[in-house]
């Protein structure tokens, strides 16, 4: 395999597959990749991104570029955000797509899964509150469920909408109000008529999708295609 | 999985059938490797033409179906005849039948829900289960009568042994061959288990029974041979390896399909991890597999949806919505049926409650529904832009409603479109601001509360002066927690100017009219607070509790009562209701303060029953003493809720 060229030519391969566990080809892969990406520059910024042309028309673009940004994905229990992220970052969050190997004891099954909810939590919650409260989980919501709303901010969009856009839009809104609901029926049962629900809190967010295999769902195989393939 | 592969099983052998019989009918000498090179092909040629003309089939059964708007008596039929259409023009190709009548009910099949009216849908798929049931029964039955003509019977146990042995080998061996291949590219590999079941699952029936038949005897000698064998083999595989699955299985332990339908949140969560996948593939520079289903997505939504589905429907074309759909359809109807089950639908005949719901909902409405019903809207009162900014949450299941009846329906749907949004979907964490202790909205378009209200009162006077004596002490009782609740919900919210009202015109017609007005009271301000949004945030949760309690009290409450002359009730009822009315007081109550006092002392006792089990109803007369100055003495009220706060 070309797993040893590879190593010679870069050894601080090694740290970055410790610590993120891909294989020296994925990294090298991706590595090529950041640098197109990034023109060289040896960080990435969120322009750099938006250049991406077909991520373009993905309706949660601007929570996906976000993630890269945020420093609670970089498993440095650190907060907040940053305006560029060097290779080693861009590789901590791409390992979280990283599909699980296929002997996993229960725990470490369990760990991945932590691991990969949280940063969809992360992804939920901009404000960094540890909730998902039912703003933002709306804004996600709306973004994802009314296609085309590209990058028009939510405020103005409300008022440029046509009727049919906004049809989409407050059904959006409704449904993630649903959403919300069942949430709320399934974390805390029965609750008096008094009682607050703040937002959704990690764990709430856990044991809600318990049952969802996210260890399969949230992973992409990071095939050892040649980069090149794809110069955009 | 396994029904997929057995679908395609039953095309491809059609096919290797049409293959070998033309190699026959080409005589055994003839075949060399150009030959056998050409029947791999026609293999291929066969096998996707026959998809192909399925595929242009099923887009033209989507066509037709986006056109028959207004002839929708048609559409089955139609459905029926293109489907054979299909079967029909692939033989005549001799391209493969089966792989063609496949591909057009998957392509179409889209389409077709959302094109069609759902009595349509209906109609075609339980008649299609019908057809497939009995053609499957036919062609069993066909199977054992000809199992038992003994002039074709022809045994070679060898043969027959063979056969049985290789068909279970090969088997076998391909399904874990091909498996093996998939494993290479497939994410979640597929186990062990899983391959077993689907090479024992094997079941060979109708398709090799109608091949065998179908054998020319001239160019086949051993056609009878043939027949039985087949005919052993599907015998075996059927009631063999059919009866053996199941205990298999379950001693594998396989994981069944999951039965329960996806909680709402987790088709959102899915819908995001679509997207999600395909960035971050973008991102990371590949063509994988996310990738491509979202190309496809795409050019399958901006397309082919354009062409083949009507536009009306285009719009709710989305999985999520569809289960949002479903479940407000779920939770409407069972809060009619559990409203039936009360018989409380006296508010539901209201009307004129309805429209004064709509005034009070807010902004969300106003947005959406602002140019769509001019007509219904009345002015929206200002003073509810402060409340108004409570937070969404119920106007979560109706919105959809409200759009997908934009194109005009019928005032009554409207209504009880509206009538139901008031209860479906209540989230709980509406008072947390919502109770304001210091500022109180007072209602304050008077026109309208008093048309209502006038209104109401001549429909409840009719029903009350019919069933004076027996029907209303119970009617009242039951429904006084309820009102009790629904009266201290709309303290805060405004709805005490309506209340204040009638105990206004209560005292200058005196005793006699009160007793009319006691109970037009009860129903006016049931009537009201159905039109009022607000109280019946929690009348459904609430109630339900809240019933076990009129429950228990009533029979220890209606000998109370009995002794003393029924028309007592009502005033005192009354006076109760202003107390409650009281609850939250404003100007205008702090008039009526004194006599409710006066009204309390004497009432005293009987009093303590029916506010026993109000916990929120102590909650918030705890709030009536630090209220006012002016109020009626505490001591009066207090011993009274703590004899009950036992």
């Amino acid at each position: 395999m070309g797993a040893l060229q590879s190593l010679s030519g870069h050894p601080e391969y090694i740290d970055l597959a410790e610590k993120t566990g891909f294989s020296f080809e994925q990294i090298g892969v991706l590595h090529k990749r950041f640098k197109q990406l990034s023109h060289n520059e040896g960080t990435l910024r969120r322009a750099h991104f938006n250049e991406i042309p077909d991520l373009a028309c993905n309706p949660i673009r601007a929570q996906i570029v976000e993630a890269f940004f945020d420093k609670r994905n970089f498993h440095q229990n650190d907060d907040g955000t940053i305006d560029e992220i060097n290779f080693e970052e861009f590789l901590v969050v791409m390992s979280h797509f990283r599909p699980p190997a296929l002997h996993l004891t229960e725990e470490q099954r369990g760990n991945v899964r932590k691991e990969k909810l949280r940063f969809l939590f992360n992804m939920h919650d901009t404000d960094n509150d540890g909730t998902i409260t039912l703003e933002e989980y709306r804004h996600v919501s709306i973004s994802m469920l009314s296609p085309g709303r590209k990058n028009v901010p939510l405020m103005v969009v409300e008022e440029l909408l046509s009727r049919s856009g906004s049809l989409e839009k407050e059904t959006a809104k409704s449904i993630a109000d649903a959403a919300m609901l069942e949430v709320a029926s399934i974390s805390m049962g029965h609750m008096e008529p008094d009682e607050f629900y703040e937002g959704i809190t990690f764990e709430h967010f856990l044991k809600l999708l318990d049952g969802f295999e996210i260890e399969s769902k949230m992973s992409v195989r990071f095939l050892n295609m040649d980069a090149t393939t794809l110069c955009k | 999985m396994v029904f997929g592969e057995s679908l395609l099983n039953d095309g491809v052998t059609v096919v290797l059938f049409n293959v070998f019989d033309s190699f026959v009918s080409l005589g055994g000498s003839k075949i060399d490797a150009a030959e056998i090179i050409k029947g791999i092909i026609s293999f291929f040629v066969v096998a996707f033409g026959g998809s192909l003309v399925g595929f242009v089939f099923g887009l033209l059964i989507a066509l037709l179906t986006r056109c028959t708007k207004n002839i929708q008596i048609i559409e089955p039929g139609f459905i029926f005849v293109l489907g054979y259409l299909a079967y029909l023009t692939a033989e005549m190709l001799s391209l493969s039948a089966i792989l063609s009548i496949l591909f057009c009910a998957m392509c179409c099949q889209k389409y077709i829900n959302a094109n069609m009216d759902e009595t349509s849908v209906n109609t075609v798929r339980y008649a299609m289960k019908v057809f497939a049931n009995g053609s499957e029964t036919i062609i069993f039955v066909f199977l054992g009568i000809s199992a038992i003509d003994k002039t074709i019977w022809v045994w070679n146990t060898g043969f027959i042994l063979l056969t049985l042995f290789f068909i279970l080998v090969y088997r076998f061996i391909g399904v874990f061959f091909l498996t093996w291949i998939l494993n290479k590219f497939r994410l979640v590999p597929i186990e062990l288990t899983d391959q077993v079941i689907m090479s024992y699952g094997g079941l060979r029936g109708a398709v090799a029974y109608g091949l065998a038949t179908l054998l020319d005897e001239n160019k086949i000698k051993e056609k009878n041979l043939m027949v039985c064998t087949t005919l052993i083999v599907v015998y075996f595989t059927v009631i063999f390896q059919g009866i053996t699955l199941k205990p298999l299985v379950n001693w594998l332990k396989v994981k069944r399909a999951a039965v329960t339908e996806l909680t709402l949140v987790e088709k959102v969560q899915n819908r995001m991890f679509d997207h999600m996948l395909v960035a971050i593939e973008d991102i990371s520079g590949q063509i994988g597999h996310n990738y491509m289903r979202g190309k496809w997505n795409n050019f399958e939504e901006r397309w082919m949806s354009w062409l083949l589905m009507k536009p009306s429907v285009r719009k709710k074309q989305d999985r999520v919505f569809n289960t949002f759909h479903k479940l407000n359809l779920k939770d409407a109807m069972s809060y009619v049926a559990e409203g039936e089950r009360r018989g409380s639908l006296e508010f539901i005949r209201n009307e004129n409650a309805i429209v004064d719901f709509k005034k009070k909902f807010g902004d969300d409405m106003s947005d959406v529904m602002s140019d769509v019903m001019p007509d219904i809207m009345a002015d929206m009162s200002d003073d509810h832009g402060a409340t108004a900014m409570r937070d969404p949450v119920p106007s979560v299941s109706l919105e959809m409603h409200e759009q997908t009846m934009k194109n005009l329906r019928e005032p009554e749907d409207l209504n009880a479109h509206h009538l139901l949004q008031q209860h479906l979907y209540k989230g709980r964490k509406q008072h947390r601001h919502r109770y304001s202790r210091s500022h109180f909205d007072i209602n304050k378009d008077e026109n309208e509360v008093q048309e209502i209200f006038q209104r109401t009162m001549r429909s409840r006077l009719e029903s009350f002066k019919s069933a004076k004596m027996g029907v209303a002490p119970p009617k009242t009782i039951s429904k006084h927690p309820k009102r009790e609740q629904k009266v201290r919900d709309s303290a805060p919210t405004g709805q005490t100017g309506t209340l204040r009202l009638s105990s206004q015109q209560n005292l200058p017609n005196g005793r006699n009219k009160s007793s009319h007005s006691g109970d037009e009271d009860f129903e006016f301000s049931e009537g009201d607070s159905a039109s009022g949004y607000d109280p019946y945030r929690q009348s459904v949760p609430m109630r339900v509790t809240y019933r076990a309690g009129a429950g228990i009290e009533n029979p220890a409450f209606m000998p109370d009562l009995d002794p003393s002359a029924p028309l007592q009730i009502p005033p005192w009822l009354a006076e109760a209701e202003l107390d409650a009315g009281a609850v939250a007081p404003s100007q205008r109550a702090q008039v009526r303060l004194p006599w409710a006092a006066g009204a309390l002392h004497r009432l005293a006792p009987l009093r303590i029953s029916t506010r026993s089990d109000d916990s929120f109803m102590m909650a918030a007369a705890a709030v009536l003493p630090a209220q006012d100055d002016d109020q009626l003495p505490p001591p009066p009220p207090p011993p009274h809720r703590d004899g009950n706060q036992l």
